[in-house]
């Protein structure tokens, strides 16, 4: 597949890139990767930090035997040393029918699905630029497209094109496509989630709880546009559903109060869920220039 | 309520403009897509009752006001129909103009027209802008109602003229009777054939409901509300009295802060006890601005009796000093510093003086011996007398000379044991009397107690009988009873004077004027002092001129041992200095009312000539009166306050001159409210008009007038749009200006933002 040059300059511009030239992202809990990298393994290997002694059995191998240790007490143990791995790293891209949200930006905007996919293009590229896997999987009532994890450069660039390439579309049903995301890692990660999270936020928290379970660390952002989290309408305005068409004619100046308080129960509930997880929860707005929201993540995320 | 613009209530159709509006909005809306429906369903379950109630507020408040700008534009207005004329009958208007001295009151200052004057100007504005057929009566209102047009006339320039010539009367007001005759005065156009004679009509005579002439009938008033003027009207509910009242507009040309001195009254002591002539003035104030001093000042024969003496503020009274002038009358008078009203800034008096002090001595019982004689020891008296420098000069006369002499009009007669009087010497003693003399009587055995008590009218009492015993087995001391009379002034002592006998008189019988003086011991009258020569219809001889002194026991010393005693000598000194003193005022009368001369019958068609301050004399000439036996003369022309001078007999006890002065309650300017005199007219049309807003009233136009009667809304109504604008802006307000709480979760946002900016 032939890549297309300009699809990555687009998502990956030029003052991303310097924002992003010495940001690392870093797992705040223990990753199982296949290679040695900056990352904490959960397994004890032959590195060069020693971690403790184990019995020698027939077949280890004797490079690893503690000689000194065998010539004070004449037992045989071999010496076990912390194994740094690299980091697996998944971005979860919501492409449901509310991250296309708005359907006219204003000039210098952009659509929830395009800030978002600016957002998953830096984190996969400073992934990568640590030469971490990164893997992607689209989703909206279910898994839309994926890719697995590697560290090459090509592959980020596969990775983008599929962003490119796939439009926001369907119904959502957040809850069932992360649980099946879940279920397919095999091994734990760094979970990227990047969505709207418009979504029964019971079945949303349930997933996240099934991520917490397999031992997964996460990173929530939620992005909602500038209008949503301030309500602009002041005169009577019909509302339709972007997911199921549904139409609602409200009195702006009225409702807004209203939605404000309803908007800020459903963000406190998933900012209380990834507090108890120990995930990292965001809250983005489309307004908020995404390098500079990747900085500050990053910049939090040092260890 | 009418419109000016009735088309602009088409407008009204504007109020379906909000529903209409209501309901395009709903469909109209537009559509858009939203990421996050679910909240705002949430939200608007909760905001969906306050948001129902907030559109009907609304809706009604724009609806509402919607309708009052429409109705503010069609101008709608109420007339007062009552007072605007109609513009197919005629009208006729009777002027009342109260033309009491009060309307004299200068509203520019001291210089300025009076409330007359533009009483009159109004009058006449209204007047000149009737029409043909209009008609219009006068009434000029004071203590009576002088209807100077019988009736309603169309010869406007009649009514005009009458007008202009109206003058200020000197009287006081009584709008009650004013008006009562202005009722019937303007019914009476309804009469196609007056009653020949009947020059002033009256509410009895007035034709009630009679339809001669269907005009527009209005009463308009012109007076400056005084409360003297109104009191009649208003207390005694005259209006009840009006058979069939019509509208009254009264103008109201006073005003609340008027203020006024004036001369309440003034009193000249009676006496020359030191050459001085004393004259008490009281002082009256009025208004809000007066209660600084006063400046009086005494004027006789037209000239000023010495400076202008200032009445000190609080106080009301003050006594002015003069020399006495020469013997004669003079006319006098007191005068306060000119203010806005000076008809009453000046007072009336007169007074008369003789000339020196004569004394007569009449002996009822003479002797060729001195001693013996009635009047020994009053003469030996009098002789000490003579070296004072005021001594009276002592005449002695018979009771033939008494007959026959001239008494002159001043000084003392002494009667002395006398038995009786013929009629011609009881009418010179009358006379006498009515000329302001004094009589001294005292008596004796001699006295004829039955002709006296029927043929002396001037005695104080009636006498009785004869007391004591002649044989001197029994005395009777004597007690002085008025210690503060003049006689008895210097603690003159009588306690050691003894009557043995002396004539007894009936203490029931004093007449009202009367005093007794001292008394004996069994509390008989001693010394009783009386007064005679007033109106010969008056038994009291209340306003009296003369002054009589009856000693009821004798003067010599037959009775009693009284000349021997030590009080006898300053008994008679005081007894003559008190009955020579000059009696100095003149009658008086009010203005208006009849002067009344009243002499003995022989006076019968005997002529007077009285001579007004204007200069104008009139001759009378008195009648008898069947009834009383009297010479009677009455004068009527009390126009002007003054001195009026008066030629006559001395029976008529005229004193030379009389005064005629204002009726001083008319000075008094305060006010009835308005609203009372509306009250007053009950349930009859009245409105009372500031002179301001009446000016030039009947002037303007039918149109402007009803234009000006009428009341607009439109402001009202734009006011009430105003308000129902505010009250929908704040409902608006109140159901949708809720603040937003900020969510929580943004604050890392709003942290990144700033970081990035």
């Amino acid at each position: 597949m032939k890549i297309d040059r300009s699809t990555i300059d687009r998502f990956l511009e030029p003052r991303l890139l310097r924002a992003l030239a010495r940001m690392p992202l870093m797992s705040r809990r223990v990753v199982e990767g296949a290679m040695v990298g900056s990352h904490r393994s959960p397994f004890k290997g032959f590195s060069t930090e020693f971690a403790d002694h184990r019995t020698y059995v027939r077949g280890d191998d004797l490079r690893h035997l503690d000689w000194k240790v065998l010539a004070r007490t004449e037992r045989y143990y071999i010496k076990r040393y912390e194994e740094n791995t690299n980091l697996r790293g998944y971005i979860l891209l919501d492409c449901s029918a509310s991250m296309r949200f708005p359907a006219k930006p204003a000039p210098g905007r952009m659509t929830k699905y395009e800030y978002a996919s600016r957002l998953a293009a830096g984190l996969a590229y400073v992934l990568v630029r640590q030469q971490d896997p990164v893997g992607l999987f689209l989703f909206n009532d279910d898994i839309v497209a994926e890719a697995p994890a590697m560290r090459s450069l090509s592959h980020l660039r596969k990775m983008l094109t599929l962003i490119d390439q796939t439009h926001p579309s369907s119904r959502t049903d957040s809850g069932k496509a992360l649980n099946t995301v879940a279920r397919r890692l095999k091994r734990r990660g760094l979970l990227l989630i990047i969505s709207d999270l418009m979504d029964d936020p019971e079945r949303i928290v349930q997933s996240l709880a099934h991520f917490r379970q397999r031992g997964h660390d996460a990173i929530v952002i939620q992005v909602l546009d500038e209008s949503e989290l301030h309500f602009p309408h002041t005169d009577t305005v019909t509302l339709r559903d972007m997911e199921s068409g549904s139409l609602v004619t409200v009195d702006g100046a009225e409702i807004a109060a209203d939605y404000t308080a309803k908007l800020n129960e459903f963000l406190e509930r998933y900012k209380k869920s990834c507090f108890e997880h120990n995930f990292d929860y965001v809250l983005a707005s489309t307004a908020t220039p995404y390098d500079a929201l990747l900085t500050a993540l990053l910049s939090r995320r040092k260890r | 309520m009418i419109f000016t613009a009735p088309l602009m209530l088409l407008g009204l159709l504007a109020v379906a403009a909000p529903v209409v509006i209501h309901l395009l909005d709903r469909s109209r809306s537009k559509t858009l897509d939203w990421p996050a429906l679910r909240f705002l369903q949430a939200a608007r379950r909760e905001s969906n009752r306050r948001s129902k109630l907030k559109n009907v507020l609304v809706l009604i408040a724009r609806c509402l006001m919607l309708a009052l700008v429409a109705l503010a534009m069609a101008k709608p207005y109420t007339t007062h129909q009552e007072w605007t004329k109609p513009l197919d009958l005629p009208t006729t208007v009777v002027f009342v103009l109260d033309n009491s001295y009060s309307m004299g009151y200068r509203e520019g200052g001291t210089t300025g027209g009076t409330r007359f004057d533009r009483a009159k100007a109004m009058a006449l504005e209204q007047l000149a802008a009737l029409k043909l057929e209009d008609e219009a009566a006068l009434v000029l209102a004071n203590e009576q109602a002088v209807v100077l047009l019988d009736r309603p006339t169309r010869d406007h320039e009649q009514v005009r003229k009458l007008i202009q010539e109206a003058k200020l009367s000197s009287r006081g007001t009584d709008l009650g009777s004013a008006l009562v005759t202005a009722f019937a005065v303007a019914r009476l156009d309804a009469v196609v054939t007056p009653a020949p004679g009947d020059s002033t009509p009256s509410a009895t005579t007035a034709p009630a409901g009679a339809t001669g002439r269907n005009a527009w009938r209005q009463l308009a008033v012109f007076t400056d509300l005084q409360q003297a003027g109104w009191a009649s009207f208003i207390n005694d509910k005259l209006i009840e009295r009006v058979a069939d009242p019509v509208p009254v507009t009264v103008y109201d040309l006073g005003s609340p802060d008027s203020t006024n001195r004036y001369v309440r009254q003034t009193t000249v002591q009676d006496g020359t006890l030191d050459d001085q002539l004393h004259v008490e003035v009281e002082v009256g104030r009025t208004g809000p601005s007066t209660a600084g001093g006063v400046d009086v000042t005494l004027w006789i024969d037209g000239k000023k009796a010495g400076a202008p003496t200032p009445v000190p503020p609080g106080l009301d009274k003050i006594t002015l000093l003069a020399p006495m002038p020469a013997p004669g009358v003079h006319a006098c008078s007191i005068e306060v510093e000119e203010d806005r009203l000076p008809a009453d800034d000046r007072a009336h008096f007169s007074i008369r003086l003789t000339g020196g002090s004569r004394l007569l001595v009449v002996d009822g019982n003479p002797s060729s011996v001195p001693a013996l004689s009635e009047t020994f020891f009053l003469n030996s008296a009098l002789s000490q007398l003579q070296s004072r420098v005021n001594a009276p000069t002592i005449q002695r006369l018979s009771l033939t000379d008494l007959a026959s002499s001239d008494l002159g009009s001043g000084g003392c007669l002494i009667l002395c044991n006398v038995a009786r009087l013929d009629g011609s010497a009881l009418n010179r003693v009358e006379n006498f009397l009515r000329a302001g003399g004094s009589v001294f009587i005292s008596l004796g055995d001699q006295v004829d107690i039955g002709h006296y008590n029927r043929d002396w009218l001037f005695l104080p009492l009636k006498l009785d009988k004869p007391m004591g015993d002649p044989a001197r087995t029994r005395a009777y001391s004597a007690v002085v009873s008025a210690d503060q009379h003049p006689i008895f002034l210097g603690g003159l002592d009588l306690s050691a004077t003894r009557y043995f006998t002396f004539t007894g008189s009936d203490p029931t019988t004093l007449k009202s004027n009367a005093r007794v003086l001292a008394r004996f011991s069994n509390e008989s009258p001693m010394l009783v002092e009386g007064a005679f020569g007033g109106d010969g219809n008056d038994p009291d001889n209340t306003a009296a001129t003369g002054r009589v002194l009856l000693l009821t026991g004798a003067i010599d010393a037959d009775a009693s041992n009284f000349p021997y005693r030590r009080a006898f000598l300053p008994f008679i000194d005081q007894v003559v200095a008190y009955m020579t003193r000059q009696r100095l005022t003149s009658r008086s009368v009010a203005l208006g009312r009849p002067m009344r001369f009243t002499g003995p019958g022989t006076l019968d068609r005997k002529t007077l000539v009285v001579t007004a301050p204007d200069g104008t004399t009139q001759t009378l000439t008195a009648a008898l009166d069947g009834k009383s036996g009297h010479a009677v003369a009455e004068y009527r022309q009390t126009t002007l306050p003054g001195v009026y001078r008066v030629q006559a007999d001395e029976g008529f006890g005229v004193g030379g001159a009389f005064t005629v002065n204002l009726d001083t309650r008319e000075s008094l300017l305060t006010r009835s409210e308005p609203a009372e005199v509306l009250r007053a007219f009950g349930a009859v049309k009245a409105r009372v008009l500031a002179a301001g807003a009446a000016a030039g009233d009947w002037a303007r136009s039918d149109e402007a007038r009803a234009a000006e009667q009428r009341t607009e809304y439109w402001p009202w109504l734009l006011l009430a749009a105003f308000l129902v604008f505010m009250a929908e802006t704040a409902l608006a307000n109140i159901f949708t200006r809720r603040r937003a709480v900020p969510a929580p979760a943004t604050q890392y946002l709003d942290a990144t933002r700033r970081a990035a900016l």
